[in-house]
């Protein structure tokens, strides 16, 4: 069947798209039709969504999925009104209720923004005003758009954070921002959006800051407003297995086009776009088999033994006392050459501050750390700011082996050549300032630096979490072929429990400073023991994968 | 209340500490009070005599305290050089300079928020760029000049006030506002210059953040969005900024005072130094170290108040 109202255009690309959705004959809630971006605040405009079409009735679920770039969040804010008029050219049409969003007057667009489109933004920490009360924030919306007399928006605050699971709605409504944790300030967020009956929901990549089990809680929330209110919700993510949990409809974009759309079990099933194909094959998974190796009988390269460690906290002012906050408790592990460790652990739980008391940045703990080379290779979560932007990626590379006492010009360019080749960069790359490369090419670098006194431990803080899918698989590529090569030992630390799957030969699980769990990755994944580990499987859906 | 009671010894703390250290100031530097009373005729027993009868001869530690005792008591003994008790002097000085920082301050308030209100809304226009320009010229000139050009425009060109024509407070209230206003003006145009800066670009960048995205999504219009997000957000820094703004007048009215020939604290201050009157220097310069760490702490408060983080942190 095809859509008689849906232009000949259009119907090209959504064609998939009428699938198991009764449709009357009326024209649908939403309908976008080629719409293209284009910016304008530089001299060259540039066009960052091409051609964009997507058809939503009341109460779907439609993901946009795509890379960093593919113009998905551009779509989305463009539907909610949220791009400048100033510097973006907008060509095409949406159609929102009979209303045409693209020319209408910017009173008319505030009429329906945050009544009946709401959206959700994927920094829950800055998405909220950090001056005003959570209550304030959740009923403007009903300030702006209805007459209800403060009593009554009070009244529907609290409902709206009651129907987004806050626990103790009327504490909420009094407090701060900074006073809830991420997952909170989501709900708040998602409170606020619903307040006024929303008819369509845009969740721009909602869960990406948040950790698994947070995120499966999100998740669910959104699938009960969808099932109780009927509220339209359009997903965008980077996360394609997200996206196959959450919605119906999948919409595939890179580089500002849409490459494929349609249901998404058959897209999963059978991609028809070669891109497609790439960006599922790049999500990591637990099914691979994996051969069990025993390192039993090689040299141990770093030891931790009841590594304790924690800060102090002041309590403000001159006058105020210190306390300390534990962080870790009694951590202890063996590294072996050759081995790559993962640790997995959510936001908090002290992954990071064992990493710094590992490499020597912080040095008031109680335990032994012992590391028999006294070298250790570092990589950063962020390849954004972890690179000295006023410096050549060769002068960077270069300063290891300075500060080592590596006179000679020659040795330095040589060994610095060799490292980039082993990380797979280009030679005219040692040119180039960090600001000229992409993610993957700067965590690359990150990776040849750490590697440039050739240790043989690295350690590897979320090295990957901060990259596309397909982007993130090349740079696990290359730590795999690293460890080959040169016989490296590797901590990975992530709380990505797939990657961790497929790149670790044994997992430590994390919490609270604790390791509360330790074994090959099949006992971890297949017959885990403590109940916390299960938390995190069921959290990122692998135990229902199984 | 905790808090504000710990804060209030640490102001007292500090004010102890400066007063100690201008007393050591005072004893340190050249010049003796007794010689500039008597002048340069005077025989050395003379000189001595005096010195003697002023009680400069006893050690460091016993005047300080000696003096330090009679303050906390209200009394900040008698001028050398003026014919009445330092009480008397200041109480009939400090209302003027006081009346003058606090219309200056008012000024800057009331000028400076709406324009950087003004040109953050209308970034890039013609409007925009003229009120930057004037900025920029109105930030570069001195306080004691901008009173110069003041006198020559208004008071000698325009003739809206008497250059010198100083009005007594107690003769003629209205009068001594109006002769006040364009002296206030001057000390504050160039802060009203930095504020508007300084606001504008706050307002510009906080106007940027994920929250204020959040606020259109919901329907507000620039306006809304601008009045009742962003301006809470952005004043935080300015209300540093205005805080030491009111220490800067204090020494900038010293000059104005002159410029416009006020007999304010900051005259007093002036020819007490130079004729070594230390119990009016001490009075004034303790005097002025309590009015600004007073603003200091009444700033810290009013961040509180703004800055629901902070308060989290100073009430734990």
């Amino acid at each position: 069947m095809r859509e008689e109202n849906v232009t000949a255009a259009a119907a090209g690309t959504t064609a998939g798209a009428e699938k198991g959705i009764d449709r009357k004959a009326s024209s649908p809630m939403l309908q976008i039709q080629d719409l293209n971006i284009e910016f304008h605040d530089h001299s060259i405009p540039e066009t960052v969504v091409y051609d964009f079409d997507l058809v939503m009735e009341e109460g779907d679920i439609v993901g946009i999925v795509g890379e960093s770039g593919s113009g998905k969040t551009m779509s989305a804010l463009a539907l909610c009104g949220l791009l400048s008029r100033h510097d973006m050219k907008k060509t095409g049409r949406i159609l929102f209720g009979g209303k045409e969003l693209l020319t209408c007057s910017r009173a008319e667009m505030r009429t329906l923004q945050g009544s009946d489109i709401s959206i959700i933004f994927q920094e829950p920490m800055t998405s909220l005003n950090p001056v005003k009360k959570i209550g304030w924030q959740v009923e403007e919306a009903l300030r702006i758009h209805t007459k209800l007399s403060p009593e009554e928006c009070r009244e529907r605050a609290l409902w709206a954070l009651g129907e987004a699971e806050l626990p103790e709605p009327e504490k909420v409504y009094e407090q701060y921002p900074h006073e809830l944790s991420g997952g909170m300030r989501q709900r708040v967020m998602i409170a606020a959006a619903i307040v006024c009956h929303p008819k369509i929901l845009v969740a721009d990549e909602p869960t990406t800051a948040l950790d698994v089990t947070i995120q499966a809680q999100i998740m669910e929330l959104l699938l009960k407003l969808n099932r109780e209110q009927k509220t339209a919700i359009l997903f965008i993510s980077h996360d394609l297995s997200l996206v196959r949990r959450l919605c119906r409809r999948v919409v595939v974009m890179q580089n500002g086009y849409i490459v494929e759309q349609g249901d998404v079990e058959e897209i999963f099933r059978h991609p028809k776009e070669e891109y497609t194909r790439r960006l599922i094959a790049a999500i990591p998974s637990c099914d691979g088999e994996k051969e069990e190796k025993d390192f039993a009988g090689a040299p141990v390269v770093m030891e931790a033994q009841h590594v304790q460690t924690g800060y102090d906290v002041a309590e403000g002012g001159l006058w105020g006392k210190k306390f300390r906050k534990q962080i870790l408790q009694d951590v202890s592990f063996t590294l072996r050459q050759g081995e790559v460790l993962g640790l997995i652990g959510e936001s908090g739980c002290g992954k990071s501050t064992l990493a710094k008391v590992l490499v020597g940045l912080k040095k008031d703990y109680s335990g032994r750390i012992e590391i028999p080379d006294h070298n250790v290779g570092m990589v950063f979560q962020d390849p954004y700011s972890s690179l000295n932007p006023s410096k050549t990626v060769g002068w960077i590379l270069e300063e290891p082996l300075r500060v080592r006492g590596v006179r000679s010009k020659e040795e330095r360019r040589g060994r610095v050549l060799e490292m980039l080749q082993r990380v797979e960069l280009e030679e005219d790359l040692l040119n180039h300032y960090p600001g000229q490369l992409s993610g993957g090419q700067r965590q690359r670098v990150c990776i040849a630096l750490a590697l440039m006194n050739r240790p043989r431990v690295l350690i590897a803080d979320e090295p990957v979490s901060a990259l596309d899918v397909t982007v993130q698989a090349q740079v696990l590529e290359i730590l795999a072929q690293l460890k080959e090569e040169m016989g490296l030992a590797i901590l990975f630390i992530s709380h990505d429990l797939r990657v961790v799957y497929q790149l670790c030969d044994r997992v430590m699980i994390m919490r609270r400073g604790e390791i509360v769990e330790e074994g090959s990755p099949k006992e971890i994944y297949f017959s885990h023991k403590h109940p916390y580990t299960g938390q995190l499987l069921k959290a990122a859906g692998i135990l229902e994968d199984l | 209340m905790k808090y504000v009671g710990k804060k209030l010894l640490t102001m007292l703390l500090t004010l102890l500490l400066v007063s100690f250290l201008v007393f050591l100031c005072f004893t340190v530097i050249p010049g003796d009070p007794a010689s500039a009373r008597l002048g340069t005729e005077a025989t050395p027993e003379a000189v001595e005599m005096l010195r003697e009868e002023m009680g400069l001869n006893r050690p460091f530690f016993v005047r300080y305290g000696d003096w330090l005792l009679s303050f906390v008591r209200g009394d900040f003994g008698e001028s050398y050089d003026y014919e009445m008790t330092v009480g008397e002097l200041l109480a009939d000085k400090i209302p003027i300079t006081l009346t003058m920082s606090l219309m200056s301050m008012l000024l800057i308030i009331v000028l400076s928020i709406p324009l950087g209100l003004y040109t953050a809304r209308h970034e890039g226009s013609w409007a925009d760029r003229g009120i930057y320009a004037l900025n920029q010229v109105i930030m570069a000139v001195p306080a004691f000049f901008a009173g110069i050009l003041i006198t020559l425009f208004f008071g000698i060109l325009l003739k809206m006030f008497t250059p010198g024509g100083y009005v007594s407070y107690r003769r003629d209230f209205g009068g001594f506002l109006a002769y006040m206003f364009f002296p206030s003006l001057s000390i504050a145009l160039p802060k009203i210059a930095m504020t508007v800066k300084l606001l504008r670009s706050g307002l510009i960048s906080e106007k940027k953040q994920d929250y204020a995205r959040t606020a259109y999504s919901r329907g507000n219009h620039t306006g809304g969005v601008l009045y009742k997000h962003v301006l809470k957000n952005a004043m935080l820094p300015i209300l540093t900024f205005l805080g030491m703004t009111l220490t800067d007048m204090i020494a900038g009215s010293i000059v104005v005072e002159q410029v416009f020939s006020i007999p304010g604290i900051g005259r007093v201050l002036l020819t007490a130094i130079s004729h070594r009157d230390y119990p009016v220097v001490m009075a004034v310069i303790v005097c002025l170290a309590g009015v600004v760490i007073l603003v200091n702490g009444l700033v810290d408060l009013l961040y509180q108040w703004i800055d629901p983080r902070i308060r989290l942190e100073a009430q734990p």
